[in-house]
Formats: structure tokens, sequence, C-alpha cells
């Protein structure tokens, strides 16, 4: 397979180093011919990372960047939520694969706009949703479609991390992750951008395994851990599937980090993301690092302490990664991405129910779901 | 002690005075005095948020009111124990007819209480309990930091057998055993030119064994 000849618009989204610290170095795939960025340190860290790629461009300007590469076949975007939308609206002008960074956006009308915009485009959208590509978990999906653990009575799925807001700073704006300040709870001064936003996977993973979509649910905050946070540090939810499956979800900032620019573990396990699948007649359960292994290193990035990290796992095809299934669709090998802009979007639509069942205190419907007045309006109302 | 001076939660919601004793076992529990005392002491500063898993295989589950109105009570009095403020909400969501409920508790003091509650595991299944207290400067808890018993892989169980599985990829999904996983590994390995060929250190490791056993 050729490489795809990609460009990044972009890299405020946390997963973006990664990309370009491994996928960046590795041309099998992806190619990644030039990146943008506004903000001068993180375009120098990018620049960093693919010192080894000589023939990389890089512009601080995004527009200016896709004007430079014809060549492109497909864009990753990176940025910031709030700028998502524009760019994925010229890169459908500009007839580019798309490889976007979750969220695609949190504002239910881009979403709406989104879908209608790309309903017969014939390029390949792939929306990071990354644990679709864990073996347990599609192991999770294979043992639910072949009846093996029964009729689903119930699913408790945590995605509980650490917070990337002290060395992501723009992370931790309201505006810049949720797209608008909104308050979590009328007259809070928390706000809604948080962890909920930065955890979209529980929501897919549950209608990716299941099959079925959220009825509703019934969502609490915590006064937050972090007292410097302006938006939500933890979130529990509960809800209902439309076929009646009963659910729990945590996607909190529930471990905690040290309060330095860099990423530093103080909880030593990163991500927990506990799946248990209750059933009539079995149940499994599994964690992201379900293969674990304990380190303690001077040069870790958590030096001098004990931490969870996980092993490997092996790729049978190439497809089975997230950038190898994006490019195996651009190139025509396989029909669809793993994880489409309507799963990505139907996860945050759940998302903004649960964030409106704080706010309201009360259960949402997740289809019924009307625009709430508090929100009408509402772009830059900091 | 007399009998009928211990009542439990449900007697004890409609009687009034001081002339009994709610039962309350969980505050008893050796954890859940820790994460007091320790709360207490400052050692991790405030307490923001709380998470309890109960569960137990079907073999052991209570009578539908006993878990009702007397496990979810204990637990829900040890939250409120914990978190040091009154009850404020309280959400259920419970599967018809079975033991199996989530509940979300928030308190005064915005302290929040997640309870899994679940009484419905294969026999095959041990009972677990776990408090996951999280803090403005730190954590508390019983729970194990990886897998679900502290145990590496995953589990997959009915009310004959509890497996732990070792899942590599998905379409290996004998997947129990992880050595046996390294010797196919080994195989692709092989077919695929990347196992390097010859003796490699064979010769030198016998040799060290042989002279080793003499």
């Amino acid at each position: 397979m050729n490489p795809i000849k990609i460009v990044v618009a972009g890299t405020a989204n946390p997963h973006i180093p990664h990309y370009l610290n491994g996928y960046g170095r590795d041309t099998s795939t992806a190619e990644f011919i030039a990146v943008a960025d506004f903000d001068e340190k993180r375009l120098d860290q990018a620049k960093t990372s693919l010192k080894s790629r000589p023939g990389t461009q890089f512009f601080s300007d995004w527009r200016e960047m896709l004007d430079a590469c014809p060549d492109a076949e497909a864009i990753m975007i990176g940025s910031d939520n709030k700028s998502h939308f524009e760019m994925f609206k010229e890169a459908v002008s500009r007839k580019l694969h798309i490889y976007s960074m979750k969220v695609v956006s949190m504002d239910t009308d881009e979403c709406a706009k989104l879908l209608a915009l790309t309903k017969d485009y014939d390029r390949t959208i792939q929306v990071e949703l990354e644990l679709h590509f864990r073996p347990q978990f599609q192991y999770a999906k294979k043992l639910v479609a072949a009846g093996t653990l029964g009729e689903i009575e119930s699913i408790y799925l945590t995605n509980i991390s650490q917070s990337p807001i002290n060395y992501f700073p723009n992370w931790g704006d309201p505006e810049l992750s949720y797209g608008k300040v909104v308050p979590i709870r009328p007259g809070a001064d928390v706000f809604r951008g948080g962890a909920l936003t930065d955890h979209p996977h529980p929501f897919d993973m549950i209608r990716w395994i299941t099959g079925h979509e959220f009825k509703q649910v019934y969502a609490v905050s915590a006064r937050n851990q972090r007292a410097h946070l302006k938006v939500e540090d933890h979130i529990a939810i509960t809800g209902e599937l439309d076929n009646g499956t009963k659910v729990f979800v945590n996607p909190s900032y529930s471990h905690l980090e040290e309060k330095v620019a860099t990423r530093r573990l103080l909880w030593p396990k990163s991500l927990e993301c506990n799946l248990k699948i209750t059933g009539t007649k079995g149940y499994y359960a599994t964690d992201f690092y379900d293969k674990h292994v304990y380190v303690v290193g001077n040069h870790h990035q958590s030096p001098d302490r004990l931490i969870v990290d996980g092993t490997g796992q092996v790729i049978l095809r190439p497809d089975d990664s997230l950038m190898g299934c994006f490019a195996a669709c651009v190139r025509g090998e396989r029909e669809k991405p793993e994880s489409s802009l309507a799963d990505g979007i139907a996860a945050v639509n759940v998302m903004n129910a649960a964030y409106e069942s704080v706010y309201q205190g009360k259960t949402i419907s997740v289809k019924k779901q009307a625009p709430p007045q508090h929100l009408s309006g509402i772009h830059n109302g900091r | 002690m007399n009998d009928n001076a211990r009542v439990s939660p449900l007697a004890a919601s409609m009687r009034g005075g001081t002339g009994f004793h709610s039962s309350y076992p969980l505050r008893e529990w050796a954890l859940v005095k820790k994460i007091r005392q320790m709360t207490q002491d400052n050692t991790c500063g405030e307490l923001r948020s709380l998470r309890f898993t109960w569960q137990r295989p079907k073999k052991q589950a209570a009578e539908e009111q006993t878990f009702l109105y007397q496990t979810l009570p204990w637990l829900l009095d040890i939250a409120w124990f914990l978190a040091d403020a009154p009850l404020t909400s309280l959400h259920i969501e419970s599967v018809p007819g079975k033991n199996s409920l989530f509940a979300l508790a928030m308190f005064a003091n915005g302290v929040a209480a997640e309870i899994e509650l679940n009484e419905c595991l294969p026999d095959s299944m041990p009972a677990t309990n776990f408090i996951k207290a999280n803090f403005t400067h730190g954590h508390l808890t019983n729970q194990p930091i990886v897998g679900h018993f502290n145990e590496e892989g995953s589990i997959l169980a009915n009310d004959n057998e509890m497996r732990r599985m070792v899942i590599e990829n998905s379409d290996w999904d004998d997947c129990g055993d992880e050595i046996e996983l390294c010797h196919r590994s080994m195989l692709r390995s092989i077919e695929r030119g990347e196992h390097p060929a010859g003796p490699l250190n064979s010769a030198a490791i016998i040799q060290a064994i042989q002279e080793a056993l003499r």
C-alpha cells in the first residue's frame, strides 16, 4: 500500500503528538507532508517530532497549508474542538479524506450540519475512537454478538484518566473544548468541556458492543478534585439503552497527576477502562490494561514511582490499527472505517444529554433532547 | 445484647427514640474506618467522590427486599458517613426483577457516591467489595489497580466456570494461555521472516545447564 499523503491541521489535541512521534516516523501507512498550528510552541514541538522527516512543511495557518499542499490526499483535524467544524467544512470542500480527532464538535447544530454536508461524500471520514482497536473490547463485541453471555442485563464501563490540562492548558478552556461557555449547573463556576467532553469512548463502546442506542441518561458531577480547573473533572452517569439494558458510565479525570507542565502521574495508572457486562448466561470483565506491566524507572515519564503500563497486541492485518484502517479505506482496500462520523456524533448526543442531566438534575431522554434555552445564542458568553 | 434492640434500616425508618440500635454493620468495615480516619487526618485532602462495588454470585443473592432495603441502605449509610454531609439526591437505575442496580447519590457538600450493586454474577465467581475514595490530593482504595481481581487478563464466566483470558487479538479467540499465544506469535514471526534463524544461544544455554547440574 502506498502511504497516504496527509496534512495535520492543528496539534492542540493531546493525541496528536502520539501520531507525530509514532506514525510520523512510520511511513508505511501515512506520510505527514505538512503540519499547521497557530501556536508557536506547539509547532516547534511538531518540528522536533518530525525532524527525521526533512520534507515535512510547517505552517502557522491551516488554510495556508491546504493551499500550499495540493497533493494532500487527507487531513488530520487535530485542533481544539472549537475549530473542528470550520476545518471539517473546508476539508469537504477540497474533497479530502478526513481523519478527525474526537470529539468532532459538542455543538448539536454543527453536528447536524456536518452529517448533512457529508451525506453523499465519497471520501473516507474516520473519527478517532481508538478503543475499537483494542482486542479485549473487540472480544466483548464478539461475545455479545454470539450470544455467549445471553441477554445483556447491565453494562458498567469506566473511562477514568488523569487530567491532561496541566500540560495541555487549552484542554481546560471551556470555550476551546466545549465550543461555548456553559456552567455545569446553574450559577456554577465550573463549566462544561472537561472530562466528559474528553471521553466519548464509553458511549461509543456501549453502542458498538451492543448495537443499541442510549434511550435516557441521568448524571451527577461532584465538586472538582482540582480547584484550579474551570471545567468538570468528575461525572458519573447511569442510563438505559433502547432495549432496556441498564448502564453505568464514569468518564472522569479521577486519577490525580502532579501539577507540573509535563505528564507526571500520581495515581499509578493513567487510564482505567473497566468494562463489565452481565448477561443472563454469563459475565465478561476486562480493562484497558488487561495485559499489564509494572515499571519503576528513573527516566520514565513519571520518574521514580510505581507505574502501571500496558503491553502490546498482535496486529494480524494492517487495518487492525487506527491509521492502518484509515489508509485501507482511502486506498479502497476496506469499505468503511471502523468508527464513522455518525458514530462520533451519536456519542456526542449522549454526552450532551448527560451534561443536560447534571444541569437540570433530572433524567434526560437522548433521542427527544430539545435544544435547551440556556444554550441558545451562547457562543462567546464568558 | 437483646436482639429486639437491634433493627434493620427499614424497621428503624419507622421508629423513633433511642431505645434500639439500627443495624449498619458496614460502619465497622476496616476500610471504611480507614477512609474516615484519613479524611479526618487530612491525609489526602478533602473527599470529592466515592465509588462502591458490591458484587455477589447469584447463589449468594439476598431476597429482593433485603437487597433494596438493607444492602443498599448499608452502602448509602457509609457513603453518608464518609461524605459527612446530608444526602441531597439519589437516583437508582435497576434491572427489573434482578438484584442488580446502579445508584448515584449526591451529598450537600458536593461529594458524589457511585454505587454498583450486582448480585447476578455467575455462580463460579467470588464476591467482591471495593471502595474507591477520590480526594483533592490523593486516593484511598482497596480496589485492585490492575485487573478485575488483581489478576492479569480478562474474565469470562458462566455458572460452571470462570476463565482468565489473555487476548492478544480477537481473531485468536481461544485466548486463555499467554504462553500458547507466544508460540503462535513465534510461528507467525518465522513465517514473516522476523524471527532470527539459527541456533541463537542454544549451545551456551544447554552447556550452562548441564554444567550446573553436574
